[in-house]
């Protein structure tokens, strides 16, 4: 079988495995108890309940140290049989007592194997049938949905699924952190590296838990799903939102297939990271507040907390504290959307029967969130980097350093430090430890790969120089303080140069933005275009407030407004420094956001313009057509103009072969009887199942006087990876494409002194790759029967030495190159 | 009451049930052709002493291309090592050369030897090492067979180097145990570890140099220590190789080398230098009871006291019925080679009707009964065959004999049994691990050595069968009755032999359960093949191509694949024997093997 295939097929259990857990599992619970939403809503709360439910229920059990598959398995079915119960009205307890009966009666005989079997078949092909007829139904009712729905799938698995196959290593240099801290969650050691929102680690872990699924292959393909679901959502909110059908599709057409995104703002999309799992939550939560309004509305004020919309508010505390669980640049990019629907919904909120719950249900889901956290703080885990820095921001200790590059690279340094002083380091059977790849440290906010980055930051898509370079300086221009006082001018005069102050100041701000979101978020327009994507994405305001004029439009009318503010306040964050405001998150990281609330605004708006018309001009259904309309056309000019994206294809830091070589090897060995030597990703992807060794720790241990040492690995099984065509590994610009060859030249420098990653990038890499090679030439020479080439392709090479483990080969050897002098 | 018409049902049920139980053995007893000895046939006219392949040719005569062959290298004060090398060439048709020093070797420029074989302690370091560094520079292994003295050692860094010796930790040291690593010989992993106060067990040699090894090497055989001290690592190895140059050097730290199942380590040092290794086995396993002398009543008085019975009840009521359990759990063919009486001035006289019912149950056990020549009384040989002669006239009724035991060979070989046996054509003796496990004892007779005793087992003994196993793919288990019908110690009473004999019978040939079960003339049959045959065997790339010449119906092999696993094979059909080495059945003279990547398909 090929690796593609079996990526595919691994996929597609992956997406199985976990939409069966967070989504078709609370289906199958709540169903009756949510039947009357619409299939959007109730989309999102089955997610969002399964979501939360499985992130809490491992975070307990790991505080307990009490994590395994069958606590979790019963963690699942014990509290879904319940609920199931309660849910149809009757108790476990009598489910228990019916199924004893039938038991009972099909072993007295009173009721026959036939009639147990036809019975049962029944029931099954009952629900078959009735589930099959509903889809019928459904499609027949909503075909041109199901075929849109469908076509983003598809263009969901186009645009990010292609990197999957083309690339199967870790895109970003922080995954391997990641996985880190899942594999430690085997051992029940949640929070590893210090206390840090482990809700995206907690579903990882339990898909691995549960289903047997190496936490390499889901950190390689959970992704997809993550992606596949943060466009799905997208779509179930504007579903939910908007009048006209099919405005939505527009948006994702837009989203997805519109070649005129910065590639920054969907590039981490490739990797699976917590942040873009975090922003599945934002959308549900936003869309059950606005739920919550339009039913709280309905019930008059009526008090107690029984009332139907309280489930509107669980729903939302549930989707909140799932973004603070996760990554908490989401929970404020949440935040930053609840202050817009505050706005949009200023005429509510502050009432008595509306802020008191909210308060309250925002209270409750920090606090949802945070016990596991602070339970572990309280038990003595220190927070982890990144989260210290996240509070360091918040209490203003330390606003002005809010550049989360700076604080990877500090992080980064720290962690090499760990390295070289051993860390968890070398044990006492040769493995080496996170050192390296652990260096990553701390991304968490991720931030990994500086030179990906780099198209758009210093200029847009057409080689304008932005202003982003300049808006940073900005702040900090401040008049001389010797400069002698004017003379006092008369007040007209005087308010006309603030007013004309102010005006100069807000083009500049206006212009500053433009021009910023063209260089960080819209690069492949021309930037004329911008500003009218800018008023597009504010104009709800105005439709807004047309709406909210009339009585049975006004929630709509909010919604609207919300929206538009949430961009707005998104883009204040992005120029946040131009307006003295403490930079919460930096322009990379909000530019992702922006881009995807854009489309939600955008769409929001069409929607909001298109609706304007219906009723006096046109009808709603023709409103509908027209929207479809719109989508046709919008998909012939992208098709037609050739304006339309292509998949993305980012380089992962380690290559094809490598993972097909660590399939094979974990698919054909005992656990823990191999080791594999190689440069540091698969480090974490081993750690379960075999052991690691790093090329320049292997190497350094047998270099000059060391050579005498005596060296072994202890397994039966030793795995050499070795690039003959070394990977980029991160920034690398002058070795980039180079497609050197491992050789005699790279072999004779000598080994790199420096720790952590760059040991592995640029010209380090290569003549690490190189001594690696010629060491193997050697052994081989030595031991040609024990060593075997296990893998070979004009890249790549993989060797197998065989050895006994009871008598285990010194491979200390001189191979020429450890003993030159320098 | 049973009525008349039920009772006669009854009857006849019983009747036809006693029949159907009768019958069989009335058959059995009726259509079993004791007298004849079915295993006659398989000789093949035509293989005896003069077509055997004896090393010392050079040159085959019938394969036309140059032979590889071994050199020995070594002094007259090294006979028995060179003993083992030309028994070890001729086995595996290689050709021989000797020399006394390697100063006085001429390495050829062309046609190198495939290995030097040599006994270190003669060695003249000066002289020798550049010679033997040109030798492994120029892909010839080395074999020392047993290492140079100390004081030789001490004085030459280059040749401690040469050898992969780091240092010398000690210069002998007592090791608790044997630790034999899998892979090496034929039926995997051996720890020859025991409470050092057993010394009945333990016979191998404990003390050795303890040598610290250098990078390139691989140890096979070491000695155990105590493992909260030591590191395995640094544990004495006692059988190892380096690599150097482009060959391999092995080094024998014991006296292995000095007995005949030296041929073993030699066959599996050279698996372990080469890709591969094919060499012609036997194929054969056998279970000899010799001295079965329960016929008479000999030694009745402390029989008497001992079993409460007389030698021929004992032997049938006791004996018979344990040794018919043993070869059904093992699978073997039983050789009962016969003594009519041990003693031969008691005046009692065997009876030869026993010895009929003896034929037919052997036959029914798919067995063969040959004669033995022991003796407890002074009576001559020639005695002996005269007194014999008459009772198997009586007794076996025509039976042809054609299996021999003896005790002496020399004996044997100067009396005049072929008067009385002229069909004979094996003679089987005593084990003794500094002598040929098979030859010729003359242009026809087939000498096949007894491997070890059935009732021992001693450390010493198990490697010995691994190293026969592994150079020949031959047993031969003896039982020598006569301890039973002439007990001197307790262990000797048959309730305890026969434990021993079920236990070592059933344990440690388990490993060798691919080799054919013989019996004595079915052996002779495989034995005279495999002196008799020649062979060639050539890899081109994936694929080994073995040609074998004087081949007649079968012949087996051992082959080792390093590297790589056998796929196809054409002319032949290939068992797995573990530890990498596959026995081969040509039934062709071409046979083509294609060798396979040990790394498994999987995803691509």
């Amino acid at each position: 079988m090929s690796m593609q295939t079996l990526t595919i097929l691994q996929f597609i259990g992956i997406l199985t495995a976990y939409l069966g857990m967070t989504v078709l599992l609370p289906a199958f619970v709540f169903y009756r108890k949510v039947s009357e939403e619409r299939f959007c809503v109730r989309f999102m709360i089955y997610f969002v309940i399964g979501n939360v439910y499985l992130m809490n229920l491992v975070m307990i059990l790991q505080l307990l140290h009490i994590s395994h598959w069958v606590t979790l398995f019963l963690g699942t079915v014990f509290p879904a049989v319940w609920t199931l119960a309660r849910v149809h009205n009757t108790t476990v307890k009598d489910g228990v007592i019916s199924a004893a009966k039938a038991v009972n009666s099909f072993l007295s005989g009173t009721m026959g194997g036939r009639l147990l079997l036809s019975k049962t078949l029944r029931f099954f092909g009952g629900l078959w049938k009735k589930g099959f007829l509903n889809l019928a139904r459904s499609i027949r009712h909503n075909f041109f949905d199901w075929v849109a729905v469908i076509g983003i799938i598809m263009l969901v698995f186009w645009q990010y699924g292609c990197n999957r196959i083309w690339n199967m290593g870790y895109c970003f240099s922080d995954m391997p952190v990641h996985t880190y801290w899942v594999n430690a969650m085997n051992r029940n050691e949640i929070y590893i590296a210090g206390v840090y929102p482990f809700g995206f680690h907690s579903i990882i872990y339990y898909l691995h838990e549960m289903f047997g699924i190496y936490t390499y292959v889901l950190f390689r393909l959970f992704g997809l799903a993550e992606v596949l679901l943060i466009h799905l959502v997208l779509l179930a909110f504007l579903k939910a939102c908007c009048k006209v059908k099919y405005t939505p599709y527009i948006a994702m057409v837009l989203y997805l297939a519109a070649d005129i995104w910065n590639d920054e703002t969907y590039n981490r999309y490739c990797g699976t990271l917590p942040q873009e799992f975090g922003m599945i939550f934002i959308l549900p939560a936003v869309y059950f507040l606005f739920a919550f309004f339009a039913d709280r509305k309905k019930e008059n004020g009526a008090k107690g907390r029984k009332v139907h919309s309280t489930r509107y508010l669980i729903y939302f505390g549930l989707s909140f504290s799932a973004t603070l669980a996760v990554h908490f640049y989401n929970t404020m990019i949440a935040g930053l959307f609840c202050m817009a629907v505050a706005v949009g919904f200023l005429g509510l909120l502050f009432r008595r029967e509306y802020f008191g719950r909210i308060l309250l249900t925002g209270i409750l889901s920090v606090l949802l969130a945070v016990l596991p956290m602070a339970a572990a703080f309280a038990m003595g885990k220190p927070p982890e980097g990144s989260l210290r820095w996240g509070l360091s921001i918040i209490s203003g200790a330390n606003a002005s350093s809010g550049d989360s590059d700076d604080r990877e690279q500090e992080d980064t340094e720290e962690d090499s430090r760990t390295d070289t002083s051993g860390g968890e380091g070398a044990d006492t059977t040769g493995q080496s430890e996170p050192d390296t790849s652990g260096g990553e440290g701390a991304d968490t906010a991720g931030q990994s790969e500086p030179d990906t980055s780099a198209q758009g930051e210093g200029e847009n898509s057409h080689g304008t120089p932005s202003l982003a370079g300049t808006e940073t300086q900005s702040p900090d221009i401040e008049p001389p303080a010797e400069i002698p006082k004017p003379p006092k001018q008369p007040l007209g005069v005087r308010l006309k140069t603030w007013i004309k102050g102010k005006w100069n100041k807000t083009t500049h701000f206006l212009e500053g933005l433009v021009f910023t979101m063209n260089a960080y978020v819209l690069s492949r327009i021309l930037v004329e275009a911008v500003p009218g994507i800018l008023i597009i994405s504010v104009c709800p305001i105005l439709l807004g407030l047309y709406y909210l004029g009339q009585r049975r439009t006004r929630h709509y009318g909010s919604m609207l407004i919300s929206v538009a503010f949430c961009m707005v306040f998104l883009y204040m964050m992005m120029m946040s420094s131009w307006l003295g405001l403490p930079s919460l998150m930096d322009q990379n990281r909000c530019r992702i956001y922006i881009a995807y609330m854009l489309m939600a605004s955008v769409a929001m708006a069409l929607d909001g313009m298109i609706s304007f018309f219906v009723g006096w001009i046109t009808t709603q259904t023709l409103a509908d057509a027209f929207s479809l309309g719109i989508v046709g056309f919008i998909s012939g000019v992208l098709i037609f103009s050739g304006a339309y994206r292509q998949p993305i294809n980012m380089k992962a830091f380690e290559s094809n072969e490598a993972i097909t070589c660590l399939t094979n090897i974990l698919k054909s060995n005992r656990r823990f009887h191999f080791t594999v030597v190689s440069a540091n990703d698969e480090l974490r992807m081993v750690e379960n199942d075999g052991y690691h060794y790093e090329i320049i720790h292997f190497l350094r241990s047998m270099e000059g006087e060391n050579q005498a040492e005596y060296m072994t690995i202890p397994t039966p099984k030793i795995y050499f990876f070795i690039e003959k065509i070394p990977v980029d590994y991160g920034v690398n610009q002058e070795y980039e494409g180079s497609g050197r060859r491992v050789s005699r030249e790279g072999a004779k420098k000598p080994l790199p002194n420096s720790g952590g990653l760059s040991v592995y990038q640029k010209e380090n890499r290569y003549t690490v790759m190189s001594r690696m090679y010629y060491w193997v030439q050697e052994f081989q020479a030595l031991y040609p029967n024990e060593m075997r080439i296990y893998y070979e392709t004009d890249n790549f090479i993989c060797y197998e030495v065989d050895q006994n483990p009871y008598r285990l080969f010194d491979l200390s050897i001189d191979y020429g190159y450890n003993s030159m002098e320098y | 009451m049973v009525s008349r018409r039920n009772f006669v049902t009854i009857t006849l049920m019983i009747l036809i049930i006693i029949f159907m139980f009768l019958f069989t053995g009335v058959v059995k007893q009726e259509l079993n052709e004791y007298n004849v000895n079915d295993y006659e046939e398989t000789y093949i006219m035509g293989m005896n002493a003069t077509n055997m392949y004896r090393a010392g040719k050079e040159y085959s005569d019938i394969l036309d291309t140059p032979r590889r062959y071994a050199v020995f290298v070594g002094t007259s004060l090294s006979p028995k090592i060179r003993e083992v090398v030309s028994y070890w060439c001729t086995y595996t048709k290689r050709g021989f050369l000797e020399c006394d020093s390697l100063a006085g070797y001429a390495i050829p420029e062309e046609n190198l030897p495939e290995v030097v074989i040599i006994d270190g302690r003669f060695m003249d370091v000066d002289t020798e090492l550049p010679i033997m560094r040109e030798l492994t520079d120029r892909g010839v292994h080395l074999i020392f067979a047993r290492m140079p003295h100390l004081a030789i050692m001490a004085e030459s860094p280059e040749l401690c180097e040469f050898l992969g010796i780091r240092g010398v930790q000690k210069r002998e040291v007592l090791v608790d145990g044997v630790h034999l690593f899998e892979g090496f010989l034929l039926g995997g992993e051996r720890i020859y570890a025991t409470d050092m106060n057993d010394t009945d067990e333990q016979n191998l040699e404990m003390v050795v140099p303890w040598y610290m090894l250098d990078s390139g090497t691989k140890t096979y055989i070491m000695g155990m220590m105590d493992e909260e001290k030591y590191e395995n690592e640094n544990m004495p190895a006692i059988l190892w190789r380096k690599s150097a140059g482009n060959a391999k050097v092995f080094c024998v730290n014991a006296n292995y080398m000095l007995n005949m199942y030296g041929v073993g380590f030699l066959s599996a040092m050279m698996a372990e230098a080469e890709s591969y290794e094919i060499y012609p086995v036997i194929n054969a396993q056998c279970f000899t009871v010799a001295e079965f002398s329960g016929f008479s009543e000999d030694n009745t008085e402390e029989l008497e006291e001992l079993y409460s019975s007389a030698q021929p009840a004992l032997y049938e009521g006791v004996i018979w019925p344990s040794l018919i359990s043993v070869t059904e759990k093992t699978g073997a063919r039983i050789n009962l080679l016969t003594a009519p009486q041990l003693d031969y001035y008691d005046d009692k006289e065997p009876d030869s009707e026993i010895l009929t019912r003896y034929l037919t149950l052997v036959k029914e056990e798919y067995g063969e009964v040959g004669v033995s020549m022991g003796r407890v009384s002074d009576i001559s040989l020639e005695g002996k065959l005269a007194r014999d002669y008459s009772f198997y006239v009586e007794g076996a009724d025509g039976y042809t004999f054609i299996s021999m035991y003896t005790e002496d060979l020399e004996e044997v070989m100067s009396a005049p049994w072929k008067r009385y046996y002229p069909h004979l054509r094996t003679i089987v003796t005593a084990p003794d691990d500094e002598e040929p496990i098979v030859d010729y004892l003359d242009r026809n007779i087939v000498m096949q050595r007894g491997t070890t005793y059935a009732r021992d087992h001693t450390f010493g003994g198990n490697l010995a069968i691994m190293g026969y196993e592994t150079a020949l793919g031959y047993s031969n288990a003896v039982l020598d009755m006569k301890e039973v019908s002439y007990p001197e110690t307790e262990e000797d009473y048959w309730q305890n032999l026969s434990r021993e004999i079920s236990r070592n019978l059933c344990t440690y040939w388990q490993d060798y359960e691919v080799f054919e079960q013989t019996t004595l003339t079915e052996s002779d049959a495989r034995v005279r093949k495999f002196l008799t045959l020649d062979y060639r065997a050539e890899r081109t790339g994936d694929t080994i191509f073995l040609h074998i010449n004087e081949f007649r119906d079968a012949a087996w092999f051992l082959l080792k694949i390093n590297n790589g696993v056998p796929g196809k094979v054409r002319g032949g059909a290939l068992q797995d024997m573990g530890g990498g080495y596959y026995l081969l059945e040509a039934a062709e003279t071409e046979v083509e093997i294609e060798v396979e990547s040990t790394v498994p398909e999987l995803y691509r």
